[in-house]
C-alpha cells in the first residue's frame, strides 16, 4: 500500500514555495517508491502556524516550517527570527549548509521529532510605504504605522526599524493601506508584489531587515516508517524542488524591484549601517534574547 | 467519494432533520467522519479552534449585531425608517427598496455578506416588519438577497483573497464590482416592484407636509452613524471591521445620551441579546469550518477542479460549468477555501481560454455569495432566520424570485464582460 | 427522585442565570477593548499589541462557555421543516432519536478532545504567549457540557416529561 504524505504551505498556490511542492509531488511520483503527495496550498487544510502541532500529532506529514515555528518550541534558536542575521540568500544558504545548519537540523529532529528535508529561501523581507519620504535610517520611520504581527519577536523586529509596529489580519491590508490605517507594511517583494501592495503604496525601501528561510519539514516518526529506497527518493526530491523555488524567488527578487519601477515606485537602496547597528544594540538589551544561544548566533553572523 | 464522507452526510442530514441544532450535527459528523476514516478525532477541536481563533474579521460579526440591536432598542431604527417611510412608503414595496438601498450603501463599508446581513439587515427586517408590516419572511429574504451585494462593492475580503491567488489587480476588482453591486441592487428592486403586489405588500397613506417634514427632521441625527462610518474608514481612521465596533459604540451614545431611549436595563437586555445571537452564529460558522475540513481533506475540489480543467470547452461552456459547480459547492465549502484553493486550479485554464481574470473574479465573487442564500444550506439564510425568528421554511417561500434574480444577474454579467471591465479599464487598467 | 431532579433543574436554571451575566459583562469589554484599540492608535499614535489576541480570545471563551451552560437549547439554529409537520408523539421520538445520537457521539470522543487539549501545551498565542492547553479549554468544557444537556433531553423525552430549556 502506498504511503501517502499530506504536504500543507501557508503560501498562496501561485507563489514559488507551493509550485515547488507541486514539483516535489510530481518527483517524488516519478520516483515510483510508493509514495504519493498531496498538496495543500493557501492554509487550506491547517491554518498558518498550526502545520507543526499538526506534524507532531501526526495528523499531517510534511509542512513548509518556518523559523519563528522553531523558536516557538526551541528558545535557543530564536536568533534565528532577529534583524540582521543574514546579510543575503548567499550568506542565509552558506549558514544553512555548514555546522550552524547540521545543528539546527539536529536539534528540530531530537527536540522537535521533524526532520529538516531541505531549505528553501521564502525571501528578504523589505519596507513597502504607503507615502514616499526620505529613509536613511530607523529615526526617519519613527511613528509609522507598520502592519506587523503581533507576536514579540515581530514587535522586537519593529523596533530595529523604528517603526509602530500594528497588527492586522492579511486580508484587510490592501483596503488600509488605500485609506491610510497603516503607513507601511513589510514583505518579501514577490509577495509585495502578488498581494498588489504597489497599487495603493508609494515606495519601497530596500531594508533587506530578514532574509528568511524555510524548511520542507517531514514528521520523524513517519520518515522513521519510510523504507531506504523512500527516504532516498523523497529526499532528493525536497532538495531538488527546494531548488527551484530558491532559483525561482531570486530571480523574481532580481526584476521585480524593476518592475516596481516602473509602475511608479519609488525603489531606495541605502546604506543600511544605521539599521545593522541599531538591532545589534536593541537586541543585546532584551529579556526576549536571553534564551539565545549567543555562540551559534556570532557563528551564523560571521 | 469515501465511505467515511458518506458517514459524514449521514449522520449531518440524520440529525438535522430529527431538528438538532445544525452546530451539534455538525459537531457530530464531523467527529463520526474521523473515526470511520481513521484519524486523529483532535482534529475537530484543531479546525474549530483555529479556524476561529485565527479568523479576526469574524469579529465585524458581533459587532453589527450589537449595533443593529442598540439602534432597534435606542428608537434610531425608527427615527430612519419613519423618515424613508415618508419619502417612499406611499408606493407599494416602499420599504423593501430602502432596505436594498441600505444595502448598498453598506457594502461600501463592509466586506462580508455575513456583517452586512447581521447589522443593518437585522435593523432593515425589524423596520419593514414594524413600520410597513411586513410579513417575516418577506423581510429576511429581501435583505438576505440585498446582503449578497455587501462583498461586490468595494471593499471586499473575498476578493482580496481573489487576488492573491489569480494575480488580478485589486484595484481593478474593485472598481469591476462596482457596476454589478449595482446592478444587482437595481435588479432586485425591479424584482420587488413586480411581485409586490402579488407578495400583499402594503401601501401606504399620504403623508401631510408637517408630518413629512418631522419624520425628515428626526433622521438627521441618526445619519451621522453612516457617515461616521463611511468617513472613518475611507479617510482610514478605522478598518471595516473595527468600523462595526463603532457603529455599536456611536448607536450607544445616540441611544442613551442623545434620545435618552435606554435605560439601564434596556442596556442589559440589549448586551445579553446581541451576545445569545452573536453565539448562536459563530457556532453555526464553527461547525461549517469542520465540514469544510472534511471536504479539503477528501480532495473533493481538487477532483472537480480537473474534472473543468481536462475537459476541452470553450470559453462560455467553460464559464457556465465553473458557475454551476461554484454555485454547488458554495453550500458546503467556505469562501475562503473555494477562493484559495480552486480558483488558483481553475487560473491556467481561465488564461488559456482567454478570459480576463478581473471578470472571473467579480464572476466568482458574486456567484459564492449567490450561495450564501440558496436553499437548503445557505449561511445567510440560517442566520438572519435565527437573528428575527423567523423560519427558513417561512423565508425560503418568500425568497425565490429574488433568487432568480440574482442567478439572472449571474448569466448576464457571466456573458457581458464589459459590464464588469468598462470601469477598471477606463480606470487605466488594461 | 422527584425532589433530585426539581432540585438539579433549579440548579441548572442558577447556572444559567449566572453564566449568562458573566457572558453579557464579557461581551461588553471586549466591544470597549476593541474600541480603546482603535482609539489608542490614533489619539496616542500608540498601538495595544495585544488587543486582537484578547479580544478573539474573549469571544471564543464566551461563544463556547455561553454555549455550553446559558444559551437555551431551543435558541440554537436548527431546521424544522419535516419535524414541524409531525405529531406531537413523533416529534418526541424523533427528539429522543437525535439528540440520543448527537450526545453519545459528543459523549464518547470527549476523552479525544481533552487529550488533543491537553497535548497542546507546546504551543503558545502570538502575542501574549499564554498556552494555548489552556486558551482552548473551553472547547472541552463546551463539548461536555453540552454531551449531558443533550442526553439529558434525550432521557427526558423518553421518559416523557417535560423538555429542558
Ligand atoms: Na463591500
Ligand atoms: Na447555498
Amino acid at each position: 500500500e502506498a504511503e501517502t504524505i499530506r504536504f500543507s504551505t501557508a503560501g498562496p498556490a501561485p507563489d514559488f514555495l507551493a509550485k515547488s511542492l507541486e514539483s516535489f509531488a510530481t518527483k517524488v511520483a516519478d520516483a515510483d517508491v510508493g509514495v504519493e503527495v498531496e498538496v495543500y496550498p493557501g492554509s487550506s487544510l491547517f491554518r498558518q502556524g498550526t502545520e507543526v502541532p499538526a506534524i507532531q500529532r501526526g495528523n499531517l506529514e510534511m509542512s513548509t516550517m518556518t523559523t519563528f515555528e522553531i523558536a516557538a518550541q526551541l528558545p535557543e534558536w530564536g536568533f534565528l527570527n532577529r534583524a540582521y542575521l543574514f546579510r543575503d540568500y548567499d550568506h542565509m544558504m552558506s549558514v544553512m549548509e555548514g555546522p550552524v545548519g547540521d545543528a539546527l537540523k539536529e536539534a528540530v529532529a531530537d527536540g522537535m521529532g521533524i526532520e529538516i528535508l531541505a531549505v528553501a529561501y521564502l525571501g528578504t523581507r523589505e519596507v513597502n510605504l504607503r507615502e514616499a519620504r526620505d529613509v536613511s535610517g530607523p529615526a526617519d520611520l519613527d511613528g509609522v504605522k507598520m502592519r506587523m504581527p503581533a507576536s514579540p519577536e515581530w514587535l522586537l523586529l519593529g523596533d530595529t526599524l523604528g517603526v509602530e509596529p500594528t497588527p492586522m489580519a492579511m486580508p484587510e491590508v490592501y483596503v488600509a493601506l488605500q485609506t491610510g490605517a497603516i503607513d507601511g507594511q513589510e514583505n518579501p517583494l514577490t509577495i509585495t508584489n502578488a498581494a498588489k501592495f504597489w497599487e495603493v503604496t508609494q515606495q519601497i525601501v530596500l531594508t533587506d531587515h530578514l532574509v528568511q528561510p524555510v524548511f520542507y519539514a517531514i514528521g520523524k516518526d513517519f520518515w522513521d516508517g519510510l523504507s531506504d529506497e523512500q527516504k532516498q527518493a523523497v529526499a532528493t526530491a525536497a532538495v531538488a524542488a527546494a531548488d527551484e523555488n530558491n532559483k525561482g524567488r531570486r530571480g523574481d527578487e532580481m526584476t521585480v524591484a524593476a518592475t516596481m519601477k516602473d509602475k511608479g515606485l519609488r525603489v531606495d537602496e541605502i546604506d543600511l549601517t544605521p539599521f545593522r547597528d541599531n538591532a545589534d544594540a536593541i537586541y543585546a538589551d532584551a529579556p526576549l534574547a536571553e534564551p539565545w544561544n549567543k555562540e551559534m548566533m556570532a557563528e551564523a553572523m560571521k | 467519494m469515501s465511505l467515511a464522507f458518506l458517514a459524514l452526510l449521514a449522520v449531518l442530514l440524520g440529525l438535522a432533520v430529527a431538528r438538532v441544532p445544525i452546530p451539534f450535527a455538525m459537531l457530530s459528523a464531523g467527529f463520526v467522519y474521523l473515526a470511520v476514516s481513521g484519524q486523529d478525532l483532535g482534529l475537530v477541536t484543531d479546525q474549530v479552534m483555529n479556524s476561529l481563533f485565527n479568523n479576526y474579521v469574524l469579529l465585524a460579526i458581533p459587532m453589527f449585531v450589537l449595533a443593529a440591536n442598540v439602534m432597534n432598542a435606542g428608537t434610531i431604527s425608527e427615527r430612519l425608517w419613519r423618515a424613508a417611510d415618508t419619502l417612499v412608503g406611499r408606493a407599494r414595496g416602499g420599504l423593501g427598496h430602502v432596505a436594498i438601498l441600505v444595502s448598498m450603501v453598506f457594502s461600501s463599508m463592509s466586506g462580508s455578506a455575513v456583517a452586512d446581513a447581521a447589522g443593518p439587515g437585522l435593523v432593515s427586517i425589524r423596520m419593514m416588519q414594524e413600520v410597513g408590516g411586513y410579513r417575516g419572511g418577506l423581510a429576511v429574504a429581501i435583505t438576505a438577497a440585498a446582503a449578497v451585494i455587501a462583498p461586490i462593492i468595494p471593499p471586499s475580503i473575498p476578493m482580496v483573497l481573489y487576488a492573491l491567488n489569480s494575480g488580478a489587480s485589486v484595484g481593478a476588482l474593485f472598481l469591476g464590482g462596482v457596476v454589478p453591486g449595482l446592478f444587482i441592487g437595481v435588479s432586485l428592486m425591479a424584482t420587488l416592484a413586480l411581485v409586490a403586489r402579488r407578495a400583499g405588500l402594503p401601501a401606504g397613506s399620504r403623508r401631510s407636509a408637517a408630518e413629512t417634514r418631522a419624520a425628515l427632521g428626526g433622521a438627521l441625527v441618526p445619519l451621522s452613524l453612516p457617515a461616521i462610518l463611511l468617513g472613518g474608514i475611507w479617510s482610514g481612521i478605522f478598518t471595516p471591521t473595527e468600523a462595526a465596533a463603532v457603529a455599536a459604540l456611536w448607536a450607544f451614545f445616540l441611544a442613551i445620551v442623545v434620545y435618552r431611549a435606554l435605560t439601564p436595563l434596556g442596556v442589559w437586555r440589549v448586551l445579553r441579546d446581541s451576545m445569545t445571537s452573536s453565539v448562536v452564529v459563530m457556532l453555526l460558522i464553527a461547525g461549517a469550518f469542520l465540514i469544510n475540513y472534511a471536504v479539503t481533506a477528501e480532495r473533493l475540489d481538487r477532483g472537480l477542479a480537473d474534472l473543468v480543467t481536462g475537459a476541452d470547452l470553450s470559453a462560455w461552456q467553460f464559464l457556465a460549468i465553473v458557475n454551476v459547480l461554484f454555485l454547488l459547492l458554495g453550500c458546503i465549502i467556505d469562501t475562503g477555501t473555494l477562493l484559495l484553493v480552486l480558483v488558483p486550479l481553475l487560473m491556467p485554464t481561465v488564461h488559456a481560454l482567454g478570459i480576463d481574470p478581473v471578470h472571473f473574479g467579480v464572476v466568482i465573487t458574486v456567484n459564492i455569495m449567490i450561495g450564501l442564500v440558496t436553499p437548503p444550506f445557505g449561511l445567510l439564510l440560517f442566520v438572519l432566520g435565527r437573528l428575527t425568528h423567523v423560519g427558513v421554511g417561512a423565508v425560503v417561500r418568500d425568497l425565490w424570485p429574488f433568487v432568480l434574480t440574482l442567478i439572472g444577474c449571474l448569466v448576464v454579467l457571466t456573458y457581458v464582460p464589459a459590464m464588469v471591465l468598462a470601469l477598471p479599464r477606463a480606470f487605466g487598467f488594461d | 427522585m422527584a425532589a433530585a431532579i426539581r432540585l438539579a433543574a433549579a440548579t441548572a436554571r442558577l447556572v444559567g442565570r449566572l453564566a449568562e451575566g458573566v457572558a453579557a459583562l464579557a461581551f461588553a469589554a471586549m466591544v470597549l477593548l476593541f474600541a480603546a484599540a482603535i482609539a489608542s492608535r490614533h489619539g496616542l499614535a500608540a498601538p495595544i499589541r495585544w488587543s486582537d489576541e484578547v479580544v478573539t480570545l474573549t469571544f471564543i471563551w464566551i461563544v463556547f462557555g455561553a454555549a455550553a451552560f446559558a444559551i437555551p437549547y431551543r435558541e440554537h439554529i436548527a431546521v424544522g421543516l419535516l419535524y414541524d409537520r409531525l405529531s406531537p408523539g413523533r416529534r418526541r421520538w424523533m427528539e429522543a432519536g437525535g439528540t440520543l445520537a448527537a450526545g453519545l457521539v459528543l459523549a464518547a470522543t470527549l476523552p479525544a478532545t481533552i487529550d488533543y487539549t491537553a497535548f497542546l501545551w507546546r504551543e503558545r498565542t502570538p502575542a501574549l504567549m499564554w498556552p494555548l492547553d489552556r486558551a482552548y479549554a473551553v472547547f472541552a468544557v463546551f463539548q461536555g457540557m453540552m454531551a449531558l444537556r443533550l442526553l439529558v433531553r434525550a432521557g427526558a423525552a423518553v421518559l416523557g416529561r417535560p423538555l429542558p430549556a
